[in-house]
């Protein structure tokens, strides 16, 4: 039988066959890797980085303010750009308030409200305590918790939001305190009628200019009670434009001939809670509520009323204002049902 | 005499000042209820008088500025000071406040304020 070809050639041809065979297997490893990189590579376009916030040990507002602040303005920041995923770092919270949760939440909050960045995940405090108490508030759906069982939380949280007042969520809230603090009526009903005044005063004067015609986007309010040992804290918070930069407020620096600088921002929202300043342009009849919540605070009606807005923070019973080294967009507010403070 | 019932005949949770903000304002309590009240008292030449009993957690600052202040606004601090009387017997300085409203519906936070200094 005549060969067809020499045994070399038909090594050769086998060689040949083989390497064929090779190269498409690769080929075809190469799609497969390629789809699925190609698939990876959308995903990193929507969210190119991971960045990272780390919260300070201690997460509350007003007692360490300038530490959240600066926390607080680096994660708006953050999750001010809208291709990055967004790594919240609560491991080292060691103490944390209802106001300082607030601020918090209502950063992601509004983040997503916006339709601003990419995704926000975290961990919980390492402290299983603290830890307990923010997995039960709900705030942090989805943060990675630590190891091991958790206690039970420290206290019972319920928050709200809305661009409307509502009487009703008010009332809601107030009633969580009742049922689960102990507050007494009276000191209930003042609570109710701050938060209402708050929210009023969020719609009204918080929101910002839409456009030349100067129509007013309503502001968001955030609002939250904490119920631990007897003590209910509420915590209220705009993120719009600040007391003192409301239209009233630059309204009342014309006519005093001043600017906000010049004037003094711990001045000036003292002249807003003894009502000098007014509400919105000078109409009949406004400018009663800031006032009528100081008289309530000084009654012992609402616990160390703080506030905080801008540069400027402290309490509203005494007036007792300071200026601070950080600054907050938007106007904070925090009292509790703990009489005689 | 003419009787006006808030929390049985509006709501038991007053709300904020105008319609626009959220429900239960005192623009709407003013508007539906207050003001056609109060004119039916003048024809008749009765007392409207105004139950503030029965609101869950009381009343808002500006609620009551709204719908009173607001009544005084629209038909003259007098009349209303003559017409309109209060019964509350769970915040019995609520009538006084309300009355404060009243007088100074007229005026703004800066004449108030200098009335005042």
């Amino acid at each position: 039988m005549k060969r067809l070809w020499s045994s070399a050639r038909g090594r050769h041809i086998e060689q040949v066959r083989r390497d064929k065979r090779d190269r498409r297997a690769e080929e075809r490893r190469d799609d497969r890797r390629s789809r699925r990189r190609g698939r990876r590579s959308r995903h990193v376009a929507i969210a190119s980085d991971q960045e990272t916030v780390t919260a300070p040990p201690k997460l509350c507002l007003f007692d360490a303010r300038d530490q959240v602040l600066e926390f607080w303005s680096v994660l708006r920041a953050q999750l001010a750009r809208r291709h990055t995923r967004v790594w919240v770092d609560l491991r080292y919270v060691q103490s944390i308030t209802i106001d300082g949760l607030l601020i918090v939440r209502a950063a992601l909050d509004d983040a997503i409200e916006q339709g601003r960045g990419g995704g926000v995940r975290g961990n919980l405090p390492n402290d299983i305590a603290v830890a307990a108490t923010l997995k039960a508030s709900g705030f942090f759906q989805g943060f990675v918790r630590p190891p091991g069982q958790l206690p039970a939380p420290q206290g019972l949280v319920r928050r709200w939001s809305s661009t409307q007042v509502q009487s009703k969520v008010a009332a809601e809230l107030v009633e969580f305190a009742m049922e689960n603090a102990d507050v007494p009526r009276h000191l209930a009903a003042a609570s109710y009628k701050a938060l209402v005044e708050l929210m009023s005063n969020t719609h009204l004067h918080s929101g910002e200019f839409i456009e030349r015609r100067q129509r007013r986007k309503p502001g968001r309010w955030f609002a939250s009670v904490q119920c631990r040992e007897q003590v209910a804290e509420f915590a209220f918070l705009d993120l719009g434009i600040g007391i003192l930069q409301s239209p009233a407020a630059r309204s009342f620096l014309r006519r005093a001939g001043d600017t906000l600088i010049g004037y003094g921002e711990e001045v000036l929202l003292k002249d807003v809670f003894e009502g000098r300043v007014g509400a919105s342009i000078e109409q009949p009849g406004r400018g009663f509520g800031l006032g009528r919540l100081r008289q309530m605070a000084r009654d012992g009606l609402l616990g160390n009323l703080r506030v905080m807005t801008k540069s400027v923070a402290g309490r509203v019973d005494a007036l007792d204002f300071t200026e601070m080294s950080q600054s907050l967009r938007g106007t904070a507010y925090h009292w509790t049902t703990k009489q005689g403070q | 005499m003419a009787q006006i019932n808030i929390a049985e005949e509006f709501t038991r949770l007053p709300g904020p000042r105008f319609r626009d903000e959220g429900e239960n304002s005192g623009q709407e309590f003013r508007e539906e209820f207050l003001r056609p009240r109060f004119e039916q008292a003048v024809a008749k030449n009765e007392t409207l008088v105004v139950v503030l009993d029965g609101a869950t957690f009381g009343y808002p600052t500006s609620f009551l500025e709204e719908a009173f202040g607001g009544l005084a606004r629209e038909v003259g601090i007098e009349r209303v000071l003559s017409v309109v009387q209060y019964v509350s017997h769970n915040e019995p300085l609520l009538p006084r406040e309300i009355e404060t409203y009243v007088r100074q519906a007229d005026k703004t936070s800066r004449q108030r304020a200098k009335a005042a200094s």
